[in-house]
């Protein structure tokens, strides 16, 4: 007997042969973004992933963005690069969700820690109280992205340097490296990041 | 670092993405090449959760399909 259509589509879902596509492959058929961008984006949805609520993984990260792309709910404005602006929304989205995440916790009773006592000192005054998973987790990736360089003292001295919010300018300065040595340590990080980017693994 | 670690890991990866923005096209490639992936081959591995749907979301639409389909069953 024929097969349905319905029952085709019920069995194909069931049995995962026919997977939607999703919001990245889309914008790859539409010609938004070349297969090298969504490398270059797959490797910075990654780096952001680090700052991400556990219950959000780097590719929910980067697919929610070329969604709110594609559905017009971000309209890409004319003369910026679409990897840059993509990654622009992967950090308004990553903000949105740490937001929400703090006005759930803030409806939570709030007992005094000593974590409260310590980040009270050590805060700074334009920031808004922090949150303590957040720092958690901030604490453990700052030392993975370490452990990245572990080998590369000089790599090791630009991302405290970045951390502080300094140039490029500036932290080559501070090292005392000329233009050449501070472009071939940039270079040795990129390579560590995007190995560390291409790796597999979904949720990590 | 002299800030707090989210301040801190926050600048950094804005650092960081920056030099992912500049980076060239062939860094990219050579990192995959580097990791015996060749992402001019169909289904290669360097797009693994971008050119497909993470494990989570497709659970999440594959649930939906069904209850629709359940739906219009009953």
């Amino acid at each position: 007997m024929a097969r349905t259509v319905k029952s085709y589509v019920k069995k194909a879902i069931t049995e995962e042969v026919l997977p939607p596509q999703p919001p990245a492959a889309r914008a790859l058929a539409m010609k938004l973004v070349t297969d090298c961008d969504l490398l270059r984006l797959k490797v910075i949805a990654r780096l952001h992933g680090r700052s991400l609520p556990p219950d959000l993984c780097w590719a929910d990260l980067l697919q929610e963005a070329f969604a709110r792309v594609l559905d017009g709910s971000r309209a890409i404005p004319p003369g910026v690069p679409t990897v840059a602006f993509l990654a622009g929304v992967m950090r308004s989205i990553k903000a949105e969700h740490w937001r929400r995440r703090r006005r759930a916790n803030e409806q939570q009773p709030v007992l005094a820690s000593d974590y409260q006592l310590v980040a009270a000192e050590t805060a700074e005054a334009c920031d808004p109280q922090p949150d303590p998973e957040r720092w958690l987790i901030a604490a453990q990736q700052l030392e993975a992205i370490g452990t990245l360089f572990a080998q590369d003292p000089v790599a090791l001295q630009i991302i405290a340097g970045l951390g502080d919010g300094l140039t490029a300018e500036e932290i080559r300065r501070s090292l005392g490296l000329n233009k050449t040595d501070y472009d071939s340590a940039r270079r040795r990080m990129r390579r560590a990041l995007i190995r560390a980017g291409l790796t597999l693994g979904v949720r990590t | 670092m002299s800030v707090r670690p989210d301040v801190g890991l926050e600048r950094l990866i804005h650092g960081l993405e920056q030099e992912l923005l500049e980076a060239a096209d062939e860094e990219f490639l050579a990192g995959a090449q580097d990791l015996g992936m060749n992402p001019a081959m169909k289904g290669s591995a360097a797009f693994a959760g971008v050119k497909d749907l993470s494990p989570q979301l497709l659970r999440a639409l594959r649930l939906a399909y069904q209850l629709r389909l359940k739906g219009e069953d009953a």
